[in-house]
């Protein structure tokens, strides 16, 4: 069943990719983002692009953590990606790594480990989303 | 106003300090809380501080814990900033000492309020702080004039009081001798009656100069009282004590030889402290020394 589900996600995800339409605000709110980027959209790009560099590490860590079974690594590297993602207005994201955090505390690795692809689709979602935007200021206005 | 902001998300920091920074404040950025720390441990550091909670090193809640643990009043403000689901997040925040606190991701409009309520805060402890160092500065003046005599600036009546009971005690532990000299300047009352109080003043302020040039640093010059001296002597033999208060009368006499008409001479009564005496008992016998000198023929040192 959770494989199911996985895969109805993952598919859900992939048309994502195609379809930069798909990404909502709940993905996305692109609109809170820039609001809080005081409408400076060169600063945006600016936080987007550093979101994007930092991203790999932060996964990284999530797993380096789960391979370890280290519940106090999890919890600060979830913790350091819903509070990255939320700054970004990834609401999904930050929602998915809150939930990895709030398991970590509670040490069920199999609940964790039910969560990691989700949060790995967020994050591909995630990336879409802000490629796009960054493309998107690009064409209108140079970063 | 210059922002310590401690943030290890690169995002989160970048973004806040670009905010920061339009709004026209100073900002010192540290990555994580040993940085945050390094930074605070330095002289001349901001005094409002936006700390995330959660970070690489120290935490949060953790410097501001050892800043108020080192404040003896509070110059600093601290902003907790926290994307925690923690329901008690902000009492935890508070209760380590922290003055405020915002959630991740913050609304501008709220951050600048709360940022604007920090500023105010460390205006006024810049206020506080220097009206209670205008305060100290005048108790200390207060406190030295109560010890001193107006018209000579010697020691007063009340802090020979005060320091002869130290010397004492500190005499008795350290097994140590100690003296006092009692002096009587001569026929004072006709200097008075005969030149006027404004010339009888002149005579004071003229023998206490006199004895501030004779004395030690650690040495005691005090005003008894009208034309009475005293001069406690600590670690001095009456020997060494009776040898300083002739080298005074001598001076004194010279000098009054200098100034006629105006011929003032001094008689000294010199003591050591005894086994077994207490201050008052000590007094007594350097006044009845002195006494003896006045009997004898004035102009003289007499030793108890």
């Amino acid at each position: 069943m959770t494989n199911t589900l996985l895969k109805a996600t993952w598919n859900q995800g992939m048309n994502a990719v195609d379809d930069a339409a798909f990404i909502t605000s709940e993905i996305f709110d692109k609109a809170a983002f820039i609001r809080r980027n005081q409408s400076n959209v060169k600063l945006a790009g600016e936080v987007a692009q550093l979101f994007r560099d930092s991203l790999p590490e932060y996964i990284r860590a999530i797993h380096v953590a789960v391979a370890a079974g280290d519940a106090t690594a999890l919890r600060a590297a979830a913790h350091k990606l819903k509070g990255s993602a939320a700054t970004l207005s990834l609401t999904k994201l930050s929602a998915i790594s809150g939930e990895i955090e709030a398991i970590a505390a509670s040490g069920d690795a199999e609940a964790t480990a039910r969560l990691l692809p989700v949060l790995e689709l967020q994050c591909s979602l995630a990336l879409d989303a802000l490629t796009n935007m960054l493309v998107t200021s690009e064409e209108k206005t140079p970063l | 106003m210059n922002i310590l902001i401690a943030e290890d998300d690169a995002p989160s920091r970048h973004l806040l300090r670009s905010i920061l920074t339009s709004w026209g404040y100073a900002v010192t950025v540290a990555v994580d809380g040993d940085e945050a720390w390094n930074i605070l441990c330095e002289p001349e550091h901001p005094t409002l501080l936006i700390l995330d909670w959660m970070m690489p090193g120290i935490e949060g809640t953790e410097i501001v814990r050892r800043l108020r643990a080192s404040e003896d009043i509070y110059p600093h403000y601290i902003i907790i900033m926290t994307s925690g689901t923690n329901e008690n997040a902000l009492a935890l925040a508070l209760g380590a000492g922290a003055d405020d606190f915002i959630a991740k991701p913050f609304n501008n409009i709220e951050l600048q309020a709360r940022i604007n309520v920090g500023c105010r805060m460390i205006a006024l402890h810049e206020v506080l702080a220097e009206k209670l160092h205008k305060l100290e500065s005048l108790t200390k003046t207060v406190s030295r004039l109560a010890r001193t005599d107006e018209l000579t600036g010697l020691h007063n009546r009340r802090s020979f009081n005060e320091s002869v009971t130290l010397a004492l005690s500190a005499a008795r532990r350290h097994g140590r001798p100690l003296s006092v000299i009692s002096i009587d300047l001569d026929h004072f009352k006709k200097v008075n009656d005969t030149f006027g109080h404004s010339v009888g003043d002149r005579v004071l302020t003229g023998f206490s100069d006199l004895l501030k040039e004779l004395v030690r640093v650690e040495d005691i010059a005090s005003r008894w009282g009208g034309e009475e001296f005293i001069i406690l002597l600590p670690d001095t033999s009456r020997e060494e004590a009776a040898t300083l208060a002739e080298r005074i009368r001598s001076a004194c006499e010279v000098e009054s030889r200098n100034s006629a008409p105006v011929t003032v001479t001094a008689s000294f009564g010199v003591a050591q402290l005894q086994n077994g005496e207490n201050e008052d008992d000590l007094i007594r016998r350097v006044d009845n020394a002195l006494y003896a000198a006045k009997h004898n023929g004035r102009n003289r040192v007499v030793i108890a």
